[in-house]
Formats: C-alpha cells, structure tokens, sequence
C-alpha cells in the first residue's frame, strides 16, 4: 500500500516534460529574438537580454514546477497544491470522484510516464491532472483513490442509520453494543467488496481483424476531409520543390482543365486517389485510436484501455452511467456490428464523458446493456412515432432557400447540365428526411426512455428514467396549428430528443416520465 | 392510521389541466421600455444617414424602413410572449414555459435540483424584478431560469424549493 497521508511529489522525469514543453514555446521566441536583434539595430542588444531573461525563466520554471506540485490525501480528500507565486491548492471530496484515468501521450511514453486525472461531475478535468507520474505507482495510486472512496461511500450509509438507532434506544451500553454491530457490518461490506472486485467479467476485447474492420468502415467522407486537409497543408510545403522538378506538368494541370470535360480521366483518378487515401487515413486512425482495446467490468466499475501512440486507460463507475447509445452506418450493418457510446455524468467537455466502444456484435450490445443497466428492455408501455411528412417539410424550408436561388442562376446561365443534378440531390435530401422521419421514434417501457433515430445511420439511444433531470416539450408558433412538439430529454450526460411528435401523446409521456422520476429514490448520479 | 396506497405514475395528473403563473406586469413594462431603449440608438443611425448621405434617399429611406419593420416585430414578439411566459410550482415538481415563436415547456422535479440563485441586476431593481434560477447537475441545458420575478415571490418560491431539497437530497 502507498501512503500518501503527506505531500508526494511526481516523478522527476516530469521536468524533462515540462522542459520540452517550454523549449517548444521558447523556439519562437529565439526565432523572434533573431529577427529582432538584426531589424532594431542598437537596441537589439535590449531585446536579446530580454529574450535571454525569458528563456533562463523557462529552463529553471520546469524544476520549480516540480518543486512545488504535491499531492496528498488528507481525511477524505485529494489534495492537489501548485505553484510558487500564485498559490494553488485543490481538494477533491473522494466520494464526489466520477472515473480516474490514466492517460499516456507519445512524449511521456519516452520519458515511462502517465498522467493521472480525476474527473468530478462538476469541473473541468485538466485542472485535476496530475501529469507526471510513474506506470507502476499511478496504477496504485489509482486503486488507493478508488479503495478510499468506496470505503467512505460504504461507511456513510450503516454509521448513519446507528446513529438513529441508538438516539432511539438512547442507552450508553446499547450505543457500544451497536457500535461492535456496526463495525462488523463494515467488515461485511468490506468482505463483499473486496469479492465484487474480484468479478472481472471481460465484454470486448479487439484483435488486429476488428480494427481493420472498424477503419474500413468509418465514415470515409469525414477522414477524406481530413486527407484534403492534410494534403493541402503539405501541398504548399513542398510546393517549391514540385515546381523545381516538375514545373512543365504542374503548368498543363490546372482546375480549369480538370472540371471541363477535356481532362475527366484526370477528375476520376483525382477521386479515386481521393478515396483511397480517405480509408487509409480511416484505417490508420482506427489503429491509432483502438490499439489494444479492451473494455472490463471489474467490480462496480467498468475499464477501458486503448490506444497505440496515445494510451489510454478510462474507469466509469456502473453507477454512474447515464446514457448509452448505439450508433450505426450501412456499412456496418454488411458487418453486423455496431459502435456503442457510454456517457456519463459531465458539465462541460461533452468528449471526456463519454467513451465509444466500437465493434459491439449482437451479443456485446445485450451484454453491455445488461451489466450497465441491469433490466433489459421489457415490453413497451408508449411508442411515439414522428411524423416524417414534417420532418420532409422542414427539410423542403430550409434546403428551398439554396435551391431556388441556385436554379434561377443556372437557368438564367442556361447551365441546363447543371440543373438535373441539382434537382436530383434536391429531392433525395428531402426523401433522407422523410425516411429519417419513418425510422425515428420514442418508446417507454418501464425503466427506460429509448429513442431510435434514423435511417440509413440508425442511432438507438437508451436512457434510464430514473436517471431523467428535466422533461421538456417546444415548438415553433406554426407547429402551434398541427398539433405537434418537439421532445427533449435532460440528463447528467446532455439532452436528446426528437423532433415532430403528437402533441397529447408528448404530454401523456412528460407526465409519467416526470412522475416516476417523482417517485424514484434511487441515485442517479 | 398509515396509509400506504399504491400510486400508479399514469393516473397522476399531467401539467396540461393546471394554472400557469403569470409574471407581473412590471416585467413587460421593463421588458418594451429596454426594447424601446435598445432602438433608439439605431434610429440616430438612420438619423446620421439622412444627414450624411444626401446624394442617394433611397438609402436613408430603406434604413428608415428596415428600422421601423425591425423595431414593430421586436415589440410585437415581447408583448406577445409575455402572456404565454408563466410557471407552475406544484407539490413535486416546478414548470415553466416560454416563448412565443419558439415555445418551450420544460418540467423540473425538486428532487433533481441542486440549488438555487437570486439575481437581480440594475435594471431589474429599478423595476423591483429579480430573476430565480435554478439549477441541476450536469450540463446547462436543462437549469431553469425564471427571470421577471416580484422579488418577495422569489424569495418565497426560493424557500419552498429550498425546503423541498432538503427532504428529498
């Protein structure tokens, strides 16, 4: 076991780390100090002084970072304290903890460290980081907070009901009586704990065939923006040396030529290159980001790691799961699988409260929903079904305004080639919407709000009901007349919601919604 | 004697049948004279081009229209969304709902609140409004904010919810 009852400090690797980092912002101010000593003449020599006063500042602010960031846990806190001049010190209830993770980037890889963060429901993560810590005693650092925390959440509930016991009985000798009592209860829950924690029930691990098969069928489109991205930003890098070489070809190659029929073989190559280096980047993220994945449940809680260059290593309290959702695309589908989303309870970043677990086979998704949630979803009490003439409507308003403007240009250009494509795309969106509007409704059962949207990306959504905030119903004053509302659903994990529902349907399910969460004692976050 | 009925969650009452609160007067009183100031300003923008800009009337004129069409939808969207704003404190829960063009309703149960504010800026106390807001956890999408409030409501609505907390937390 760590003690960690006095202030410990990190790794002292983690000035190296700090240390790279300031070099990284001092390179720019060498570059200015080189190119400020040469333009201002005599009083360059000032401003070299002063550059070399920032840079002496930034070697030695590294070990005084080091110096004065400690840690400690005092009663039932996490103390954090940093600074030298502007004094910091944060303390953590250890009871109010959501998850601890342990992050890895590509630089502490080199260095052997991880950086440690504990996440609240109610701050902004980075500023609960510890970043420098070693493997070995950040995992056990780890297992110390979660321990601690589970003995102090497990000790509130049997002292306090001792407490009115004996106010009851209000005899001394029963108070110690019942102090043994208590005491073994402890013990018990104790034991049972540490029997929880030895349940290490495996739900997904990925092997080198899943991530392969999760690149290949990641949304190409938007890691083809990336590679357009990436190919433009170093297009102009190495721009001179293309020119140099091939001058006489970059001159013939030109947009102009590529968009008029004359060099179309030219366009097809350029898509077809365009898409084979989106699913290389999608394969290559999908390796980075996936690596090693592995995704435990372990006690109460559920463990995630992955991660090739930026390891990560992420813990969800079960409990502490507010929403999960299952997201899918036609590609997909072929494979028979599924990404699930596991949110949890967060304020600010919507990224680091959720955690996605791609690759979810038919028996993972009723696994995952089985152990996060307990019940299944038993038969339904209310189904509400959008109307997906609204939803085509609404899409037919906001798609008009582009599509109009761009059909009057074209038929005053008389671009009549242009015009058909136009009309097509025009209409399939519209028919997007409409089949959106078919595939997406609301379902309650009783323990659960469920919403399925979509068509050809299908999202199921699962929510608790006991785990509901806020109920709300709004519309647009000419949504007044046909008697239909939009539903949103508020949880610690953000609001979900469907558009163009019955309106009396809508308010029968705000009600009982509303009214369970009422009647509901359980903890929901 | 206990009792200790089954309560089905169906067969309770739905907010639909219930009476909204309505705001004071005062706060659509504030709500057109702040409109009303907020446009004064752009008026003597449009002033400034009639002035200025004497070759082309046109452009003063179209100013001056694109004012006045700006400046009665303003008004007229205040006026009319201070008779559907209004809220419901029941036993459980509180509700409020808002909004003219875009109306929304939204349900808060006491049980899911973690705590409650009063604010009340320059303006509002030279009106004697103040505003409740009230908050829950996790993100900010769903924390109510009842703004145009008599500020002895407030205080009253403040403690009712207050206690409400407390015997639910």
């Amino acid at each position: 076991m760590l003690d960690l009852s006095t202030p410990q400090r990190q790794s002292k690797k983690i000035i190296i780390f700090y240390l790279l980092k300031s070099i990284k912002s001092l390179l720019l101010y060498f570059l200015f100090a080189a190119i400020g000593s040469n333009s201002m003449g005599n009083y360059g020599w000032y401003m070299t002084a002063f550059i070399t006063f920032i840079a002496v500042i930034s070697l030695i602010s590294p070990v005084l970072k080091y110096i004065y960031f400690t840690f400690h846990i005092e009663e039932d806190e996490l103390i954090i304290q940093k600074g030298l001049l502007q004094k910091e010190r944060k303390s953590i209830p250890l009871d109010r903890i959501q998850s601890i993770n342990i992050n890895q980037s590509v630089v502490q890889r080199i260095l052997g460290i991880v950086s440690l963060e504990v996440e609240t429901a109610g701050s902004k993560a980075k500023e609960l980081e510890i970043p420098g810590l070693d493997r070995f005693f950040a995992s056990q650092f780890k297992d110390v907070l979660q321990e601690r925390k589970e003995e102090i959440i497990e000790e509130i509930a049997p002292i306090t009901s001792d407490i009115d016991d004996s106010a009851i009985t209000n005899q001394s000798e029963r108070i110690t009586e019942n102090d043994e009592a208590g005491y073994i209860v402890q013990e018990k829950i104790r034991s049972n704990g540490i029997k929880k924690d030895t349940t290490e029930t495996l739900i997904l691990r990925l092997g080198i065939l899943d991530i392969l098969k999760v690149g290949l069928t990641q949304n190409h489109l938007r890691s083809g923006g990336l590679a357009i991205g990436v190919a433009f930003g170093s297009w102009y890098k190495v721009n001179d040396i293309v020119e140099e070489y091939f001058s006489e070809w970059v001159e013939q190659f030109s947009w102009e030529n590529v968009i008029s029929g004359t060099s179309l073989s030219i366009a097809l190559i350029a898509i077809v290159v365009f898409m084979f280096f989106s699913v290389i980047i999608s394969v290559a993220l999908a390796f980075n980001k996936f690596w090693g994945f592995s995704i435990v449940k372990k006690g109460t809680d559920l463990e995630v790691q992955m991660g090739l260059f930026n390891k990560k290593e992420i813990k969800i309290p079960l409990s502490k799961v507010q929403i999960l959702e299952f997201h899918s695309n036609p590609l997909r589908k072929l494979l028979g699988f599924q990404t699930a989303q596991i949110y949890q309870a967060q304020s600010t970043d919507n990224k680091l409260g959720s955690v996605s677990v791609p690759a979810c086979k038919e028996v993972h998704r009723k696994m995952l929903q089985h152990l996060i949630f307990k019940q299944s979803i038993e038969k339904t009490q209310q189904e509400l079904k959008c109307n997906p003439y609204s939803h085509a409507r609404f899409r037919f308003y906001i798609l008009s305004v582009f599509f109009f403007s761009l059909l009057a240009v074209g038929i005053y250009f008389e671009l009549y080639l242009g015009i058909a494509p136009l009309i097509i795309l025009f209409i399939f969106l519209i028919f997007m919407a409409f089949m959106y509007g078919k595939h997406s409704k609301v379902i309650k059962d009783d323990d659960f709000v469920v919403f399925r949207k979509g068509w050809l990306f299908p999202q199921t959504i699962i929510s608790p009901i006991f785990k509901t905030q806020a109920v709300e119903k709004w519309r647009s004053v000419f949504l007044k007349r046909r008697r239909e509302a939009h539903f949103k659903l508020h949880t610690a994990a953000g609001s979900r919601g469907l558009r163009y529902l019955k309106v009396d349907e809508l308010n029968e399910l705000i009600t009982s919604v509303n009214n369970e969460v009422i009647y509901s004692n359980e903890k929901w976050m | 004697m206990m009792t200790n009925d089954q309560i089905l969650a169906a067969g309770l009452p739905g907010i639909e049948e219930t009476h909204f609160q309505k705001h004071p007067k005062r706060f659509l009183n504030k709500k057109l004279i702040s409109k009303v100031l907020f446009f004064i300003p752009l008026l003597i923008g449009v002033g400034v081009l009639y002035f200025l800009v004497e070759e082309v009337p046109w452009l003063w004129q179209l100013a001056l229209g694109l004012w006045f069409l700006l400046f009665l939808t303003v008004i007229f969207l205040s006026y009319k969304e201070y008779f559907v704003r209004g809220y419901v404190l029941r036993e459980q829960d509180i509700t409020y709902r808002k909004g003219w063009l875009f109306h929304s309703q939204i349900t808060v149960p006491f049980n899911r609140i973690q705590h409650t504010e009063i604010n009340h800026g320059p303006v509002d106390r030279l009106f004697k409004l103040c505003e409740l807001d009230i908050f829950t956890a996790g993100g900010s999408a769903s924390d109510l904010s009842i703004s145009g409030l008599d500020p002895a409501d407030a205080a009253k609505l403040k403690e009712y919810i207050s206690g409400k907390l407390s015997t639910y937390a």
